[in-house]
């Protein structure tokens, strides 16, 4: 069988993890189909496109990113203030 | 009397014992704004040239500003200042709580130091009225033993106090201001300086009620802020996670600092998040008076054995990166036990931890062993050696009394390579933000006059696209709209820095929190400010004159230090910035070097109208000014 759907991991950090509920404390595992971008996480999850976000660790800006089986997408608030 | 200023300054002469009241006319208070450029106005006037530091003819000064006291968030904050012990430049540091609205409740704007006391003192203020009374029993007492002992003393349990711990008695150079026992005035020594004047600590009673000349608008301004707190990502999430709600960030963009400086990135950042703190060991949010966003951190752990009292607060970010990233050390409960222990003795974290990476570097080189350590294995990673040196820097113990001096001082005693990982600028550790990721901020670091300051500027990123609009929106009534490229660094970036310092500059003038005001992403803008000094004052303030205020303090704090014979070859970075970050992260491979630092102080001396040569204040810009007396 094709693999259908990609697994990602998602970190939300900041006041982001409201985004998802409170016990997951910021943290999902998200089924998408394949092909995924960057933007269908944040338009599913109602991120800002302000937000500061690395998918394996490398800071990255274009949306249009596609998201590949196992990748960790974190995103940040685009940080000031400490 | 107008508005919210008392117009009355307690001198006290710990010499002789005298005290007196001044009481300036309302343009010195719109002249100054109060807070810090008061202070070094107090400083300019009365520290003779060349004055030791930790003698009695330096003076310490601290003032609150034009607002302090009024019931909206963000105002509660006192200013401190005195010749520096640790650069021998123009000391500075600033600190919330609920002490700077009971000393103006008091009946004081603020309070000017000279002198020393043959023994050790305290001073109670309270009903527009100053007593020095007798310490000699609180000397050697952690800062929460003597809140409590002299609130037993004067019987009065809602006494506000302010005070050193056994750090500032000892002179430790890197010694702390506590007010409530966990907000400090930390930076640039000023703790050593109260100690070496025998002055333990101010004890305030709020005997009065600071009034507005436009209370309905503070009222408003304040009930508008408190519900669009959500509305604003940046305050919401201080509020949420404290300042450590940065760490991630921080990290991704290669500006944690890592390993004393020598990288940008931490592997083990993520049980350092502030998320994971209140996910954790957070007990409660606390804040300071009147303040809505309460971004203050209350945390109950134990390490070591030891407990981590609630009593002394929570770590910030910069305690967190100075104790944990600079330091490879991952584990929060040792950080919330470092902080602690420098709450308990009075002591700066930033200098504190800063000072722990460069030992715990030299001696990974071999330019410190185990005989110097006293056996302690003080290689990075090592947060039970950590934990031991706090204390021992706190007792002048040990290794703890060498390192007491500062890490530059620090350096002079060890092999010259030493000074291949000192992370200083005039002598005072580096906080957490930088420069080879934030290029404008490091220009700031390198020329701001008491050392490297990650809240004398705005930051990099708020000028650059990505951003929300409301950051664009206040920044062009500074007049900064062309909004830069990330990672851009131009003249135009500089003149960003710039004007982000005169603005951070007037808010330490007039004494605010630059988490709730500020330049772009804070809860209230550059035209609230005004508005918030036009209410308070009943003057008819405008966004030029509030930058005109702090220009007016960085200029008289390089007086100062021209005086004192600093120029423009002072304004540098340290001399690792000239060499690659290691690691792995974004700033991996960045280096700053000195000679593109050289070409942006050219153009920064020109935007500030200073000599180009030795990077001192122009005489016909400070009459501009209104300064000419200082020149
Ligand atoms: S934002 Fe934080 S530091 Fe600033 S006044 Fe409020 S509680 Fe205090």
């Amino acid at each position: 069988m094709g693999c259908l759907s990609v697994r990602i991991q998602v970190v939300l950090h900041s006041y982001l993890r409201e985004k998802l509920p409170a016990q997951a404390k910021g943290r999902a595992a998200l089924d998408l189909p394949e092909g995924a971008t960057v933007a269908d996480v944040f338009h599913r999850l109602g991120l800002p496109e302000q937000a500061a976000w690395s998918v394996n660790g490398v800071l990255q800006r274009d949306l249009s990113l596609r998201l590949a089986e196992g990748d960790e997408l974190r995103v940040f608030r685009q940080g000031a203030g400490g | 009397m107008p508005g919210s200023i008392n117009q009355r300054i307690l001198h006290v002469d710990l010499s002789s014992g005298k005290t007196w009241i001044e009481t300036p006319d309302e343009g010195f208070y719109r002249m100054y704004g109060g807070g810090s450029a008061m202070g070094v106005v107090y400083i300019l006037r009365e520290v003779p040239v060349g004055a030791d530091p930790l003698g009695p003819d330096n003076v310490l000064t601290m003032f609150t500003g034009v607002p302090t006291g009024l019931p909206i968030s963000g105002q509660s904050r006192l200013a401190i200042n005195c010749k520096s012990p640790i650069s021998g430049a123009i000391g500075d540091s600033q600190s919330g709580g609920f002490f700077p609205a009971a000393l103006k409740a008091a009946g004081f704007d603020g309070i000017v130091v000279s002198g020393k006391a043959p023994e050790p003192v305290y001073l109670y203020l309270h009903h527009a009225q100053a007593e020095i009374r007798p310490a000699g029993g609180l000397w050697g007492m952690l800062t929460a033993d003597a809140d409590e002992a002299i609130k037993q003393e004067l019987d009065d349990p809602k006494l506000e106090v302010l005070g050193i711990g056994p750090a500032g008695e000892k002179l430790v150079c890197m010694a702390a201001i506590m007010n409530m026992h966990n907000r400090a005035n930390g930076r640039t020594g000023v703790g050593a300086v109260m100690g070496s004047k025998n002055l333990k600590a101010v004890a305030v009673k709020s005997t009065g009620k600071v009034e507005a000349a436009n209370r309905a608008a503070i009222t408003a301004m304040q009930r508008g802020g408190t519900k669009s707190i959500d509305q604003y990502p940046d305050v919401k999430g201080l509020g949420l996670n404290g300042t450590a709600d940065v760490v991630a960030f921080q990290n991704s963009i290669g500006s944690l600092p890592t390993r004393n400086y020598g990288m940008g990135s931490f592997d083990g950042f993520e049980s350092l998040c502030g998320d994971r703190m209140t996910d954790t060991i957070l007990k409660e949010r606390d804040t300071c008076y009147s303040c809505s966003v309460r971004c203050k951190r209350v945390v109950e752990t134990e390490f070591m054995g030891s407990k981590v009292d609630p009593t002394y607060g929570g770590p910030e970010y910069e305690t967190i990166a100075t104790f944990g990233s600079y330091c490879l050390i991952s584990d929060l409960n040792a950080v919330a036990l470092c902080n602690q222990i420098c709450n308990a003795y009075g002591m700066d974290t930033i200098a504190t931890g800063a000072t722990i990476a460069f030992a715990m570097e030299c001696y990974e080189n071999g330019l410190l062993t185990q005989a110097d350590t006293g056996g302690l294995d003080l290689r990075f990673g090592n947060a039970e050696a950590a934990v031991t040196l706090v204390e021992q820097i706190a007792r002048r113990e040990g290794l703890g009394d060498r390192l007491a001096e500062g890490s530059a001082r620090f350096a002079e005693t060890l092999d010259a390579r030493a000074l291949d990982y000192l992370v200083t600028i005039k002598k005072t550790e580096l906080p957490a933000h930088m420069p080879q990721s934030k290029k404008s901020l490091g220009v700031i670091y390198a020329v701001n006059p008491f050392g490297a300051d990650h809240q004398s500027s705005e930051h990099d990123p708020m000028y650059e696209e990505g951003g929300f609009p409301h950051y664009y929106e206040r920044l062009a009534l500074l007049g900064l709209k062309d909004v830069q490229q990330p990672g851009a660094m131009t003249d135009e970036k500089i003149r960003f820095a710039y004007l982000g310092e005169c603005f951070y500059s007037a808010m330490d003038s007039y004494s605010l929190c630059q988490f709730v005001w500020g330049p772009s992403w804070q809860l209230y803008g550059p035209k609230e400010m005004a508005e918030l000094i036009s209410a308070a004052s009943g003057w008819d303030v405008t966004v030029e004159e509030i930058l005109a205020v702090g220009e007016r303090r960085l200029n008289l704090m390089r007086v100062f230090n021209a005086r004192e014979g600093f120029t423009r070859a002072e304004d540098v970075l340290p001399k690792r910035f000239s060499k690659p970050l290691d690691g792995t992260g974004p700033s991996a491979g960045v280096a700053y070097p000195a000679e593109d630092l050289e070409r942006y102080k050219d153009v920064y001396y020109r935007f500030a109208g200073w000599d180009p040569k030795t990077g001192n204040p122009d005489p016909a810009r400070l009459a501009e000014l209104g300064l000419a007396w200082a020149a």
